[in-house]
């Protein structure tokens, strides 16, 4: 009786293994592809904006490829783990990495030794152009020329969060470049321990995507300074511009999807049309403004490329500067 | 009141029920099997709750992580493996229960006052999360540097019979915490060039390693002399209820509710994450006890203390994910990403806007307690049933499941390869009669003193005094320096003691 169960369990086990095997029989022209499910990897845990944006894709994508499209979480590295995973996988189509600018800035700061060079990105999936800088209501801040000016006086001593090598350091860097201020950058963790840091008024600023910090400004306990993008945004359109107040910052987060080198370029333009008809659904949109008040923005593989060439070369122009030095 | 309504309304419903009970009953399995845990369950039906309504979606996670929290006690008081990281201490006094034949009444007392544990941190999510909240966020780095330090006060009590064993034990847990790329500034720390060396440690491998692979290589080895008997005796006849007299109840009654409240404070705490809160009661409770040289013979004193805890913990993470959308651990950050992707982000307004998924929490948590207390009262038998399996047979099962779970964690060999590497390093603490509890407090304390200390020295431009002119930051520290010199001090006189007998 008791045998009888562990051999039901062994073969529970092992039915994953075989129909593994019996996948990879399958051939892997790219005329017919998908013929079976697509891997996508997302190198952070489950629950995030990066997740989040990965699987709202694989949804859509379903119906449009035929093929179930799975997330599969690897996370380590601030995004190195998953990025190799994928790196070293079988140019074959079925497996593919979501990732965003920080897999850029991992090679920048040494955490990884390739970036997106090293893969064959198909194309960005959207753009998140809404990091906003914000204060404590109770601060006398109410523009972002009263916060220069402050820094301006008392070199040093305003405490702008964010964690050194990330995407929201480079842009104080950037801002402190541009205004010619100096600010005391202080670690502060991620995105939800800043707002708490905020709101105890331990920092005195916060940068972030404006859906990290929406409940906060909702509930009247931030005041949002400045924009750090080209225009304002149509989801919360009384919020100007850094660059309209006379500061030319412009901050933003590409995700991307992109396949291991090799991969064959019909693959590659078969799944950067199916998502980009995605990024045109009005439900699409509809799901991302909820969760993260971003419009859709979709680029396709040239467009892509040149991002990330050209995000790369900034990032590298300042390496010094992110490093710290 | 209103409220309640709203919230009953949303989840006393057949769909929602029968998602509590597949969650409790799920989470309890993934709980009580060491490998995998409730932090694996949580991620494994996150997807599925994309489909669901969020109310719906957010009860089943709610079921999961109540279950699964509470689950690992059951292979901790049977096997000696604590099934989850949350019931590392509960293997300390429960498995000697069980070497004493007294499985049932462990079992009974861990799910009876799992029970209770979830309850009172739900009383007091329900009725005072947003003046806790706002208490949470005073602490800063300075607070969590001195809460760290405090922390690793408890080791006095960890260390069994050699302090000096108990403190490198913890080192060494700092130490392997440092491995991978640095929480502040990104550098990659004894990484030796290898990539995969740069993830770090992850916690669950190195808990199954240390706790599950290192008995199971225990076991294997003892199995070679046929002398010491591995059969455990069981009384499952006679007793009644849940194994334990009122009496004992009442006498646990104290300890359950200083666990309770200790639970529910780490939980709260989102710098310190849920996971430690059970081997920080059962050191507080040692300590308070006017008998604690008793605990680790078998008393239930150590269940209640672990079990009461780790569940109060729950409600206590509830606190700032809910009234300010910060996650304190894996977890609770799941459950964060299950909000966010149906448009919900817990903040300060949550109360006001989001009524209905709020109390539809409370009471799923409500239904979820009763439910666990229910589902493992009527289990409780067929879990003690699993004794009589040989161990031949049920160890190797669990090893499986431990290089499952280790892989599980990030889909990565790497991980399975860390449980191997810690499985060896845990059998070599108990060859040489190493306590292994301080070596994951360590390991999970380490880094939260380094990350807040250098936090600390930023926001300070480099000057340590704040750490001290904290009043929170000077309690705690005040608080560790006074336990040092207490168990100092009852060090010497144990000595002495023995040297006048």
């Amino acid at each position: 009786m008791k045998k009888s169960i562990w051999i039901v369990m062994a073969l529970v086990l092992m039915s994953p293994i075989l129909w593994a095997a019996g996948q990879q029989e399958i051939g892997n022209e790219a005329d017919t592809w998908p013929t079976k499910p697509i891997e996508i990897v997302v190198p952070f845990n489950a629950g995030g904006d990066t997740d989040f944006h990965a699987r709202t894709y694989a949804k859509y994508l379903k119906d449009i490829l035929g093929q179930p499209v799975t997330i599969i979480n690897v996370a380590g590295a601030n995004g190195g783990a998953g990025s190799i995973r994928v790196k070293n996988a079988k140019p074959d189509g079925y497996s593919a990495l979501f990732f965003h600018d920080s897999m850029l800035m991992n090679k920048v700061v040494g955490v990884t030794d390739f970036a997106h060079e090293a893969l064959d990105p198909a194309c960005i999936g959207v753009h998140d152009d809404t990091y906003i800088l914000a204060v404590n209501s109770k601060s006398t801040y109410m523009s972002l020329d009263d916060l220069i000016q402050d820094a301006k006086k008392h070199p040093g001593d305003i405490k702008y969060a964010s964690s050194i090598g990330g995407y929201t350091y480079y842009v104080g860097c950037m801002l402190e470049r541009e205004a010619n201020v100096h600010f005391n950058i202080v670690d502060a963790g991620g995105g939800s321990d800043r707002n708490a840091a905020l709101l105890a008024q331990k920092i005195d600023t916060n940068v972030n995507p404006y859906g990290v910090m929406k409940p906060f400004i909702d509930s009247g306990d931030f005041r949002v300074l400045a924009l750090f993008s080209e225009k304002r945004s149509n989801l919360f359109p009384t919020i100007p511009t850094a660059k309209e107040q006379g500061y030319e910052v412009i901050g933003s987060r590409a995700y991307f999807l992109s396949f291991p080198k090799g991969t064959d370029p019909k693959i590659i333009a078969k799944m950067s049309s199916a998502m980009e008809t995605i990024s045109k659904m009005p439900e699409y949109a509809k799901d991302i403004e909820l969760a993260y008040c971003v419009e859709p923005g979709f680029s396709g593989t040239e467009e892509t490329l040149k991002y990330l060439d050209k995000t790369m070369a900034s990032f590298m122009a300042d390496q010094d500067f992110i490093l710290g030095k | 009141m209103d409220n309640f309504i709203i919230g009953a309304q949303a989840v006393l419903n057949l769909p929602s029920i029968l998602l509590i009970v597949i969650g409790i009953i799920t989470g309890i399995i993934f709980g009580a099997i060491p490998g995998l845990s409730a932090t694996m369950a949580i991620a494994l039906f996150l997807p599925i709750t994309y489909g669901l309504s969020p109310t719906q979606g957010i009860v089943l996670l709610i079921a999961l992580y109540v279950g699964g929290i509470s689950g690992g006690l059951i292979s901790a008081i049977l096997t000696h493996i604590p099934g989850t990281p949350s019931s590392v201490a509960t293997c300390f006094d429960g498995w000697p229960l069980t070497q004493k034949g007294q499985a049932t009444k462990a079992l009974g007392v861990g799910i009876v006052f799992s029970f209770i544990g979830t309850l009172f941190s739900t009383i007091i999510l329900i009725f005072l999360s947003p003046i806790l909240a706002r208490f949470a966020i005073k602490f800063g780095a300075y607070e969590y540097f001195a809460l760290g330090i405090f922390s690793l006060s408890m080791i006095g009590s960890l260390s069994g019979k050699s302090l000096a064993k108990g403190i490198s034990s913890a080192l060494f847990g700092c130490m392997f915490a440092t491995v991978g790329i640095d929480m502040i500034g990104a550098v990659p720390r004894f990484s030796f060039g290898v990539q995969s060396m740069k993830m770090g440690f992850n916690i669950l491998p190195v808990m199954i390693g240390m706790f599950a692979v290192a008995e199971i290589l225990k076991a294997a080895e003892e199995s070679r002399h046929p002398l010491q008997s591995e059969t455990i005796k069981i009384n499952i006849k006679g007793i009644k209820g849940f194994g334990f007299s009122w009496a004992e109840f009442r006498s646990q009654w104290s300890n359950g509710l200083y666990s309770s409240l200790i639970g529910t404070g780490i939980g709260i705490l989102p710098g310190i994450g849920g996971g430690i809160a059970n081997i920080i009661a059962y050191s507080a409770v040692k300590n308070k006890s006017k008998y604690p040289e008793k605990f680790g013979s078998g008393i239930i004193d150590g269940v209640v203390a672990t079990e009461t805890s780790n569940n109060a913990a729950i409600g206590g993470a509830l606190v700032p994910l809910l009234c300010l959308g910060i996650p304190g651990d894996t977890v609770t950050a799941m459950l964060l990403g299950g909000l966010t992707l149906h448009g919900i982000s817990p903040g300060p307004l949550m109360f006001t806007q989001n009524v209905d998924i709020v109390y539809g929490i409370f009471i799923a948590l409500l239904i979820s307690a009763v439910l666990m207390l229910l589902i493992e009262f009527y289990g409780l038998r067929a879990f003690v049933a699993l004794l009589k399996l040989p161990k031949s047979t049920l160890l190797p099962g669990i090893f499986i499941f431990c290089v499952i779970g280790a892989f599980g964690v990030n889909n990565q060999m790497f991980d399975v390869w860390t449980v191997l590497l810690f499985g060896g390093i845990g059998y070599f603490f108990n060859k040489i009669k190493m306590p292994t509890a301080p070596f994951i407090l360590g390991f999970i304390i380490g880094p939260i003193i380094e990350v807040n200390l250098r936090r600390g020295l930023m926001f300070s431009q480099g000057s340590f005094a704040p750490f001290i002119t904290s009043p929170i930051a000077t309690v705690f520290l005040s608080a560790s320096l006074l336990s040092l010199v207490l168990s100092g001090i009852k060090n010497i006189r144990r000595k002495m003691d023995k040297k006048s007998i």
